[in-house]
């Protein structure tokens, strides 16, 4: 198997990295790290969820006043009023995401996988009609049927979204069932994939690369892993796991990376043990 | 996959290092055994600095891994197992780490061949000659922590199908990879992984190994209901803070806040917890703050006994966003309480003139 010879990272930070439990940035803060990550050559930062509110929507507003050369991505749940406030914070690409796995259908949202898929539709053509460019996210994935999460892609492909995002939403791959899964999807799926792990097990960074060899084209990561429960795949690892491994270079300054992860409060980072000041 | 997981510790050797007292170490290695640690290894240079060296040295599971140098191996004779350090050379001699294995006294040795990485299998043939000559107890696999997990697990099944002795494993966490690349010796059959709690000193974190082989692949290792706080006094006798949010043994990890997390584990915790927080000895937390929901709101007012409507509930939202924004923290349960208190006493007071909203100081 050849390695990929294009492999995109999706910042995360100032989204899934915020949702670790806790950690708020203040606008000061997202603005720094937007600029910062843009400046490292960053070329995709998920911005945030407008659809939080007003105070989030102001903030996403003067995101776009920084004039970056990063595309910013908003996320959003699967319903105009989410897209809508996306839109009028200035967004043109919009992330949306729905769950695949049955568990999730069946237990989260008590419906089933046809509504899942109308839902898709309806909303990737909303987000359309807006002239918004469309992302998918396909949350807990690694535990959806694979030929669901296909005819979850081929729908999407079909309304005109341009990735998918395969989401380890609960951090159960290892490095193995990473690769045979993921290898498995990218070579059937219509539209190119991007993986969000989660670490869990300590496994996020070794998931990620995996999913770089078995073919995707893109992969979530956050300053010094930080995210919901144990954290994202930490991007600096990520990027000289990469160099180091296979000799690909992810094209993002890494001197420049570890001086924007100084803005992140070290006792939200997953891996900083430090010693006790005496 | 074989049904038995086995470390070497290095957790001790931090100990050492920092020279507790033997008796803090002979805790620490009595509860690391509770999870599978079989040996606990320790350097010669810390063993050397160490007070009670009498005590150490007679512990039949601690191994001391020396130089090839006459006074480290003359001073670990007390030890029931050593470990060689070794360096391989492309045509270079053996003829060094063989009389030093004699000198040790062969079968209680190990070899560690620190630059395993560069080696090929021709390679390995030379040591595993060696070990069969001069009756090596076991080689050591040493990893820079950047090889790729699918060629290190064919080359050790390779190595390991020839290996005259137990081949064991240790490799560097400098990449993050180290606790997947341990996976991948697992799966080829090595027969021990070296690692320690959290990665301390060795770079390897048991609790990661430990569990993904547990949870993962359903190797049977009983212990686990008192990993994090077992792990956590460790740590803190180490002199270590633990990040919160450490995978498995921090204390903020089966921490939630978002308000589609919140919501979800509400319904079933499966949704977003792949272990349950009582398999690792945690607890599941409700954190209230900018990303929390209506149900996040709700749940914990029912918990203080009061039932909220959902204009409640939405003016209260808005408040929790603002606040914790504001202040950069979570809501405390106090504050949460005034936010509650101030809402109501204004719908009490709107027909009878304004009250403005000052503050809420963190208590």
């Amino acid at each position: 198997m050849c390695p990929v010879k294009k492999f995109d990272i999706v910042d995360t930070t100032l989204r899934d990295g915020e949702q670790s439990a806790g950690l708020v940035f203040s606008e000061k803060e997202m603005i720094a790290i937007a600029k910062a990550l843009d400046k490292t050559g960053v070329k995709w930062i998920e911005a945030g969820t407008p659809a939080m509110g007003i105070g989030e929507q102001k903030i996403m507003s003067r995101l776009f006043e920084q004039r970056l050369s990063a595309t910013l991505i908003a996320w959003n749940r699967a319903n105009k009023n989410d897209i809508l406030a996306s839109v009028n914070c200035g967004f043109s690409w919009i992330h949306i995401s729905l769950p695949v796995s049955d568990l999730h259908i069946r237990c989260k949202l008590k419906k089933d996988r046809n509504w899942v898929i109308e839902k898709l539709k309806e909303s990737i053509n909303f987000a359309r009609s807006l002239n918004c460019t469309v992302t998918v996210g396909a949350e807990d994935a690694s535990r959806a049927d694979p030929e669901f999460f296909l005819e979850y892609a081929r729908a999407a492909a079909e309304c005109g979204a341009v990735r998918i995002r395969y989401a380890d939403t609960v951090g159960c791959f290892d490095s193995f069932t990473a690769y045979t899964n993921l290898k498995y999807i990218a070579e059937k799926c219509p539209l190119p994939i991007e993986f969000h792990g989660h670490n869990d097990f300590g496994l996020a960074v070794a998931n990620t690369i995996s999913a770089y060899k078995a073919g995707v084209a893109l992969a979530s990561c956050t300053l010094l892993g930080i995210g919901e429960r144990a954290g994202n795949a930490d991007m600096q690892k990520v990027i000289e796991s990469l160099k180091a491994l296979y000799s690909f270079d992810c094209g993002i300054d890494t001197k420049k990376l570890a001086a924007v992860s100084k803005i992140i409060p070290p006792n939200f980072c997953p891996s900083a043990l430090s010693r006790r000041s005496s | 996959m074989e049904n038995r997981l086995d470390f070497a510790d290095y957790t001790i050797d931090s100990a050492v290092a920092q020279k507790l007292s033997f008796a803090s170490i002979e805790q620490m290695c009595f509860t690391l055994q509770k999870y599978s640690a079989a040996c606990f290894d320790i350097s010669y240079n810390n063993f050397k600095r160490y007070a009670e060296k009498d005590k150490l040295c007679v512990d039949p599971k601690i191994r001391c891994w020396v130089n090839l140098s006459f006074n480290e191996i003359a001073g670990s004779e007390p030890f029931s197992q050593i470990c060689l350090r070794w360096r391989h050379k492309a045509s270079g001699s053996l003829s060094r780490l063989t009389d030093a294995i004699a000198a040790a006294g062969g079968s209680r040795v190990f070899i560690a061949i620190e630059n395993a990485w560069e080696l090929c299998e021709a390679d390995f043939s030379l040591y595993f000659d060696v070990a069969r000559r001069c009756g090596v107890k076991g080689i050591i696999y040493c990893c820079n922590g950047a090889e790729d997990f699918l060629k290190l697990y064919d080359k050790l099944s390779r190595i390991i199908k020839i290996a005259p002795c137990p081949i064991e494993f240790k490799t560097k966490n400098r990449l993050g990879l180290a606790a997947a690349q341990s996976m991948s010796a697992i799966k080829a059959g090595v027969s021990r992984i070296a690692a320690s709690v959290a990665g301390v000193h060795c770079d390897c974190p048991l609790e990661e190994v430990l569990m993904a082989a547990k949870f993962l692949w359903r190797v049977n290792i009983g212990a686990g209901e008192h990993l994090a706080g077992d792990f956590q006094r460790i740590l803190l006798t180490l002199g270590f803070d633990i990040p919160a949010k450490k995978a498995l043994i921090g204390s903020e990890v089966f921490a939630h806040e978002s308000g589609i997390h919140v919501d979800g584990i509400i319904k079933e915790t499966t949704l977003y917890e792949i272990i349950k927080p009582e398999d690792v000895g945690a607890k599941r937390k409700l954190v209230i703050g900018k990303h929390s929901g209506t149900a996040s709101i709700r749940i914990k007012f029912k918990s203080f006994g009061i039932e909220l409507s959902e204009d409640e509930l939405k003016g209260l939202l808005l408040k929790v966003h603002q606040l914790a924004q504001m202040q950069k923290d979570p809501v405390s349960d106090a504050q949460l309480n005034a936010l509650y208190q101030y809402d109501s006493a204004h719908r009490c007071l709107s027909s009878k003139g304004r009250m403005n909203y000052v503050s809420c100081k963190k208590i």
